[in-house]
């Protein structure tokens, strides 16, 4: 009998979830197979990189982040065009950082205006998040739904705690909304569960699973998605069949690794290259875990990755 | 039992004479108006009896006219016949009538359906008074009195072996010679740990033998006070474990008696609440406390501990071992517990650090021991045990479930006493509630059954999401913004008996879902680990203090028992004392009380890898995988279909 490669009979598939409006408009998740298992079954969307671009300039960004990206970096609509056109990236990430009620404190209609002028500014997908406080986001997303009504962002992160605000929003101004839960995929599935019943098609949903970057528990954040993903695909669970979006920019640029200037860890080698190193190792590591889009932010580290992302797909 | 009929709603109900059209209303699944619990002030129950009499005292809340026309309260109104009654719009908070199918109060095993659970092969009790009847010594028969007596005892009781302490050799001359050569001896014979006369009365005496049957509960202390020659209980005495106000839950107490003077001051406390409890129901029976033989102890294995005043303080830290899973058997006066010098104290054994006595006992008086089909015993408290199996084998486990079954960590949480609401039923419209309590008496506060109930009315009304949180959309004055947070209001100041609102809040619903999540992933735990089916559970068991109302339905629709058809439930009531009194009266119960605790495989939680996301997954509303609960997902989807079309 002559071999045959077995094939992994899998019973779910991931659904299809459908970013921006018009011709820029892209479609992520879709999966019947495990990631980069295309043998055992269709992946018809490469995973994408959502690049960060932030509301205000950053303060305290380690050289190398901020020589890659120059003088963008107070204007985010210059900086989101960067994005797009000189590093490629499929869609872009508006962090609504100055919006924190601890920080700036930037308003609703701020925000608005900042996402307004992105999504001006590029063709792709935008996809939007909050500062990470549960009141706030909710009021802000709000916001920035209705002024861009119909624009189909994905908006986030919806918590246990601001769900129904940010998916009414979502519901009324027709856009996708991300839903975020502590690294458990007992929660990541009750929260899709509230949000379904709130009346939003599943197809709106994006799981943000919550990760840690390489060194920092990111084992736990893998082991979650790819039990997702089983859950999905194997058990054929409906309420585990989202794609998965993983904001790790902040979280690999959050770490001493990242940050360290070369003078102050000699032995850890050229710091430029350590953090780019740091980020890409994050972001490959979550792909393989089935994350559909990467929030990223350093432009080196996007070109690492898509090319280790061309070389798996291409196997 | 006579049966009350509902109009327009049309079903019927069988209740104990006696009871209230209110109650009965309650079972039938008739939703009535009522806010005051059952005490007869709000007036809001008016039922109209249309066929047959009830007993109704008058009600100031009613007219000569409408007395005249039928109307009665229906919480004052006791049934005694087979009646028709209407219920009047007014009494009716909602338009739509809900059909339910009726239920009856949860049969708790009667004392006679409990024996006839576990095979007694009729052995003598472990400690009991044998008759012995010595041939007089002579010059030809000149053995000594020890060699005489043993003698005897073999030959009358076929006992091999019997030893004598120092103490009762130094009574048996006088005895002996003072009965005339006939003596009662009381005989401890604890199967394979030994064989010993414990005390001698001159005489025979064994017609008054009695034994105390102990659950020392952490918060309850339960005696039952045996006639060993009839077998009956001739007494029974409850009261708080005096330890209560050194802290409320075992932890504590293992804290607390870390303390200098610490532990000897549990122990005192513990055994002199006992002591209290044994002094009074021998009084009312008469019992002298010399005719005490023995004492059977159950209690968790930290309980089982201090009653014997050993540290239990390393249960606490790594490795988490008791000092004991079994007891020696000691004088009652060596505990300062109530006794004569031969009264002995027999403590049930603890399988584990978190599985004690009580348990044990439990297991052994639900007759699981003797039984071919699987079956799962579940005791619900602070702590939930939960035992799977059969006579050939038993797993178990226990979990934290915290207080708020007993009414603990709820803000207007109580424990099942006068005035504890038990009962709950909404409106699904307008949220009105209808409310009954323990002993019809104005409200005080919500026990574990009306927590239940209320949380899952509120649940199926849509006014609490599957997250445990309150639903905005709700226009209902009871759902409100109070100052800890959005909370709904069961019973209004003005009809409490407190003199305050009696509330639900978002931390009363999450502590009550910590709660059924543990008792449920524990069940779950038990059942995955042995790869059983909940479907192939024969028999589910339900010890404690949940009493005749909790509602089996509400339990699955919050997802804390799974959906096991209800006919398979059985409620026993105390089951630790009950295995107490079974120990106390047979000595083969005793062996397989040590049986069954060798035989158990505890499974600890605490180290269990798969707990924490069992936990997690239960900690919604019936739980995430909604596959596992059918029969609420029906429920759910016909509760909202209604409240759309309303």
């Amino acid at each position: 009998m002559p071999y045959a490669d077995p094939v992994e009979q899998l019973k779910g598939r991931i659904r299809e979830v459908v970013l921006g409006d018009g011709e820029g408009a892209v479609t992520v998740g879709g999966a019947a197979a495990l990631p980069f298992c295309a043998f055992d079954g269709e992946l018809p969307h490469r995973p994408v990189i959502a690049m960060e671009v932030f509301d205000a300039a950053p303060a305290g960004w380690p050289a190398a982040l901020t020589e890659a990206l120059g003088d963008v970096m107070g204007d985010p609509a210059a900086w989101a065009k960067a994005c797009v056109e000189q590093y490629g990236a499929d869609m872009v990430c508006v962090q609504l950082a100055s919006t924190d009620p601890n920080g700036a404190n930037a308003s609703p209609d701020d925000a608005a205006a900042t996402v307004r002028s992105v999504v001006d500014a590029v063709s792709v997908p935008v996809v939007v998040y909050g500062c990470g406080n549960a009141d706030k986001d909710g009021e802000v997303l709000k916001k920035v739904a209705e002024a861009l009504s119909g624009v189909r962002l994905a908006l986030g992160p919806a918590t246990e705690d601001n769900y129904k605000a940010i998916t009414a929003a979502a519901l009324g101004y027709g856009h996708v909304v991300i839903a975020e839960t502590p690294i458990d995929v007992n929660m990541a599935k009750q929260l899709n569960i509230l949000i379904t019943q709130m009346g939003l098609d599943a197809d709106r949903i994006i799981i943000d699973p919550s990760t840690g970057s390489v060194g920092y528990g990111i084992e736990y954040g893998y082991t979650v998605m790819e039990r997702l993903r089983l859950a999905a695909l194997v058990q054929n669970d409906d309420m585990t069949q989202m794609p998965m979006i993983c904001n790790l920019g902040k979280e690999a640029w959050r770490t001493k690794e990242a940050r360290a200037p070369q003078d102050e860890e000699p032995a850890w080698g050229d710091a430029h290259k350590r953090g780019i190193l740091w980020e890409a190792t994050t972001a490959i590591t979550l792909a393989l875990g089935g994350a559909d889009v990467l929030i990223m932010r350093h432009p080196a580290a996007i070109a690492t990755v898509r090319k280790a992302i061309d070389g798996l797909l291409s196997q | 039992m006579p049966r009350v009929t509902f109009i327009p709603d049309d079903v019927s109900v069988s209740v104990e004479t006696g009871e209230s059209l209110l109650r009965a209303a309650m079972l039938a699944d008739v939703l009535v108006t009522a806010s005051c619990g059952g005490d007869g002030t709000c007036g809001k129950c008016r039922m109209v009896v249309e066929r047959g009499t009830v007993r109704a005292g008058q009600s100031a809340k009613l007219s000569d006219a409408q007395t005249a026309a039928g109307y009665v309260l229906g919480c004052l109104a006791e049934v005694v016949e087979d009646v028709f009654v209407r219920i009047p719009v007014e009494s009716r908070a909602g338009a739509v009538p809900l059909r339910g199918g009726g239920r009856h109060p949860n049969p708790i095993l009667a004392p006679e359906e409990c024996a006839a659970r576990v095979a007694d092969s009729g052995s003598p009790p472990p400690v009991g008074k044998r008759l012995v009847r010595m041939f007089a010594p002579s010059l030809s028969d000149n053995a000594s009195d020890l060699t005489r007596l043993c003698q005897t005892i073999r030959r009358d009781h076929g006992l091999e072996g019997v030893t004598v302490s120092l103490p009762v050799l130094g009574q048996l001359p006088a005895a002996a010679r003072k009965g005339d050569w006939t003596v009662t001896a009381v005989v401890a014979e604890l199967a394979d740990t030994g064989l010993w006369i414990a005390g001698l009365e001159p005489g025979d005496t064994t017609a008054r033998q009695f034994a105390v049957a102990v659950d020392v509960g952490t918060t309850t202390v339960e005696v039952a006070l045996v006639d060993l020659t009839s077998g009956a209980v001739v007494a029974r005495e409850a009261e708080y474990n005096a330890q209560t106000s050194r802290g409320e839950d075992v932890i504590t107490r293992v804290i607390y008696g870390t303390r200098p003077e610490g532990l000897r001051e549990l122990h005192e406390l513990v055994t002199h609440t006992i002591s209290v409890l044994v002094t009074s129901a021998c009084g009312k029976a008469g019992v002298a406390f010399e005719e005490l033989v023995c004492y059977v102890a159950a209690g968790n294995t930290v309980m089982t501990h201090l009653l014997f005043g050993v540290t239990p303080a390393n249960i606490r830290t790594s490795p988490y071992i008791p000092a004991a899973t079994e007891f020696p058997c000691v004088c009652a006066t060596d505990l300062m517990l109530p006794g004569g010098p031969s009264t002995q104290v027999i403590a049930l054994p603890c399988p584990a650090s978190w599985l004690g006595g009580d348990i044990v006992a439990g297991v052994l008086a639900s007759g699981i021991p003797w039984r071919d089909e699987l079956t799962l015993f579940v005791d619900v408290g602070t702590n939930g045990e939960m035992v799977l199996g059969n006579k050939e084998w038993l797993v178990a486990c226990s979990c934290s479930a915290g207080p708020a079954f007993e009414g603990g960590g709820i803000l207007h949480g109580m424990r099942a006493a006068q005035g504890a609401v038990e009962q709950v039923r909404l409106d699904p419209g307008t949220l009105e509630p209808m409310i009954l309590t323990i002993g019809g008496a104005k409200p005080l506060g919500i026990c574990g059954s009306g927590l239940i109930d209320l949380v899952s009315e509120l649940f199926l009304a849509g006014a609490i999401e599957r997250n445990g949180v309150f639903a905005t959309a709700t226009d209902s004055p009871r759902l409100r913004k109070g100052a800890r947070g959005p909370e709904y209001v069961l019973v209004f100041a003005e009809e409490s008996g407190t003199g305050d609102d009696i509330v639900l809040t978002e931390v009363d619903i999450d502590n009550l879902m910590r709660a059924k999540a543990a008792i449920f992933a524990g069940i779950s735990i038990l059942t995955e680990c042995v790869d059983v089916d909940f479907d192939a559970i024969h028999e589910v068991i339900i010890a404690g203090g949940f009493g005749h109302y909790l509602d089996l339905e509400r339990v699955t629709t919050l997802g804390m028992m799974p959906e096991i058809a209800p006919e398979k439930y059985v409620f026993i009531g105390n089951s630790s004392l009950l295995g107490a009194r079974c120990v106390a009266s047979s000595k083969g119960m005793l062996q397989m009380a040590r049986r069954v605790s060798e035989m158990i495989t505890y499974i600890d939680l605490s180290v269990n890898a798969g707990f924490m996301e069992t936990y997690v997954s239960a900690t919604f509303l019936p739980h995430t995988d909604q596959s596992l609960f059918p029969r609420t997902e029906k429920l759910l989807a016909e509760r909202r279909a209604l409240k759309a079309v309303m």
